[in-house]
């Protein structure tokens, strides 16, 4: 996986990945006038599964926009599946979109509405019913497919939408934010499908602001916010990117005084603090190597006794917080 | 061989789209015909079928016996064609195609669907295309019904003559007005309505009167010849020169005018967005 200056280190896509190009971006900018919609990104991606996470208005549904053919970059280039698809649109016969926007068809079913979108991708209507029967099975909405769309939950509306995405067996289903109005049960559903779909080779591209719901699916995840590439990566390497980043530790343990000793007279120690039961210890590190190392030096120097070390913030949330920080100036490297 | 296969390849890839085009359209048609039937817009047709027999049944019934046998055959003609020619492939038409062509990409939008069409392969012309062509249909057969139900209300000698004429007209009108909405409709998506009635009333109803070369650009003016050269209207006796008002030299000249009319105003329309873009959602908007 490649990725451009401005974003992270890039880090190599999980070995059992095909080599193929999914999706292939070279400096695409996007303007919408004077606003800029996806800034500069350049990446390469192989076959395979993959978060796009970043906060609303990050520029997801522009890049998804882009990677589909309905908007055409400002500037660069970019080829799906090794086409571009505003100019070689016979691509699209690959790809599946689920877009983020409700259907607004209240008066007809979600049966012909889908039927019709798989006419779309050049289907006889003899075939595109039928799998439009599939789809509909696989998202669960059999039973209510012939109703009109507007007596439907926004659940409902959710698993038409997917199943108009997935009926023509597309090799590369993209989804923006899939989860949205599904309640727990759908979610879990929702997650098993797509678990599924990528688990049978095909690859995925899963755009999304809540990060677990995509940990759930992949462990592959595109960075974004103000239209720029944060970070690629897998959550392992994301997670490893943290460990070089300043960040709060808990120890716990008898000997948390002690340690707490051996702490402040460190350079790279911003605070130590310990609470009143003395058995537990809050550290900020400006240089987190140091003090992992430091501390298995001392435990074994000493004889410290640490029952439990944990990140105060060590979820991809809190990655993304510290990569947002650092990409607004708030944070240095 | 390398040239061959690229020429193969560019040949599979058009004939898949071209599969795509067909099938996409063929869907698109099917849906929107299926939602023409629901009752509102079954109302709106209804609406279009009748009213035009009504307004000429209240006519009929205030001409008198006396003063029937006073009207001379070519005035009745005349004044029945024209009375029917502006009710119905003029008014009926152009009532019809402004619901149904003129939003026909407003309508997607603001049904949030119009991004499923676009990453299809050819999905925004087999959009464009399978609206316009039940636009046509929807709008056609309303013009039908309504010339059958008003033609029993004319007191002219050739009613299944004026009939014919009326249902070609019509035919005629939809594909070519039709096309003339669509194009509005892909270059106006915010109040193309007020665009093409404005349109229509400049151009077609005030320009296509005025007697002058410029009103040979108009659809309207094709019409009218062609009514009257199908209805032999001799409008010499009641106009003076009626060379600025009609031209019923050769039937084939307005034909091919109003298939060139009909095909340059879809593609222009197709091509715009084809190779235009849309607001996709909020974010890009």
């Amino acid at each position: 996986m490649e990725s451009n200056s401005n974003a992270i280190e890039t880090s190599p896509i999980p070995q059992s990945r095909s080599s193929q190009s999914l999706v292939s971006l070279s400096h695409v900018t996007r303007f919408y006038g004077t606003v800029i919609g996806v800034n500069d990104l350049t990446f390469d991606l192989p076959i395979g599964a993959y978060g796009l996470v970043g906060p609303n208005g990050a520029g997801k549904s522009t890049l998804i926009g882009l990677l589909t053919g309905a908007l055409s970059p400002s500037i660069g280039s970019l080829r799906v599946l090794g086409k571009n698809p505003r100019t070689e649109p016979s691509v699209l016969h690959r790809v599946g979109l689920c877009p983020a926007t409700d259907i607004l068809l209240p008066n007809v079913s979600g049966y012909d509405w889908i039927v019709q979108q798989i006419c779309m991708t050049g289907i006889s209507i003899r075939k595109s019913r039928s799998l439009t029967d599939r789809a509909l099975e696989a998202v669960g909405m059999t039973a209510d497919c012939k109703r009109p769309i507007g007596t439907y939950s926004l659940g409902m509306r959710q698993r038409c939408k997917i199943a108009q995405a997935i009926a023509h067996e597309p090799d590369l289903l993209i989804l923006d934010e899939p989860f949205n109005g599904l309640d727990p049960i759908g979610r879990h559903e929702m997650s098993d499908l797509l678990r599924r779909w990528a688990g049978e080779g095909r690859s995925v591209l899963l755009a999304s602001h809540v990060l677990h719901e995509v940990e759930g699916i992949t462990d592959a995840f595109l960075l974004i916010f103000g239209g720029r590439l944060l970070a690629i990566g897998t959550a392992g390497e994301l997670r490893g990117m943290l460990a070089e980043l300043p960040r709060e530790v808990i120890v716990e343990g008898p000997d948390m005084p002690q340690l707490a000793e051996r702490l402040v007279s460190q350079a790279w120690i911003d605070f130590v603090k310990l609470s009143e039961d003395r058995t537990l210890l809050r550290i900020a590190a400006r240089e987190p190597i140091d003090l992992y190392q430091s501390l298995s030096r001392w435990v074994i120097e000493d004889g410290l006794r640490v029952t439990r070390l944990h990140g105060a913030d060590g979820d991809l949330a809190s990655l993304f917080r510290i990569l947002v920080s650092r990409h607004r100036g708030q944070m240095k490297w | 061989m390398v040239a061959n296969g690229v020429a193969s390849q560019s040949v599979r890839q058009y004939s898949s789209l071209a599969k795509c085009l067909f099938f996409g359209t063929l869907g698109v048609f099917r849906f929107e015909l299926r939602r023409s039937l629901l009752p509102t817009r079954l109302i709106g047709w209804l609406f279009l079928a009748a009213f035009p027999a009504i307004l000429l049944g209240i006519t009929y019934l205030q001409i008198d016996e006396v003063a029937r046998k006073d009207l001379r055959p070519n005035d009745l003609n005349f004044g029945f064609s024209l009375a029917m020619f502006l009710l119905i492939p003029q008014v009926v038409t152009v009532l019809g195609l402004m619901l149904w062509a003129t939003p026909i990409v407003n309508a997607e939008l603001e049904a949030q669907s119009w991004i499923y069409s676009v990453v299809r392969p050819v999905g925004k012309i087999s959009t464009v295309l399978g609206k316009y062509l039940v636009a046509v249909l929807w709008t056609s057969s309303a013009g039908i019904a309504a010339a059958t139900a008003s033609v029993g209300f004319t007191l002219v000698d050739d009613r299944v003559q004026l009939w014919w004429t009326m249902v070609r007209l019509v035919v005629l009108a939809t594909i070519t007005y039709g096309a003339l909405y669509v194009l509005i409709g892909t270059l106006f998506q915010k109040r193309s309505m007020v665009v093409a009635f404005l349109y229509t009333l400049i151009i077609e109803v005030a320009l296509s009167y005025v007697p002058a070369s410029l009103n040979k650009f108009t659809v309207g003016f094709r019409l009218k010849s062609l009514m009257a050269i199908w209805q032999d209207l001799r409008l010499d006796a009641v106009l003076g020169d009626s060379n600025f008002f009609v031209d019923t030299s050769a039937q084939w000249h307005h034909y091919l005018a109003l298939a060139a009319y009909a095909l340059i105003l879809l593609g222009v329309g197709i091509g715009r967005v084809w190779f235009g873009e849309y607001p996709l959602q909020p974010e890009a908007s």
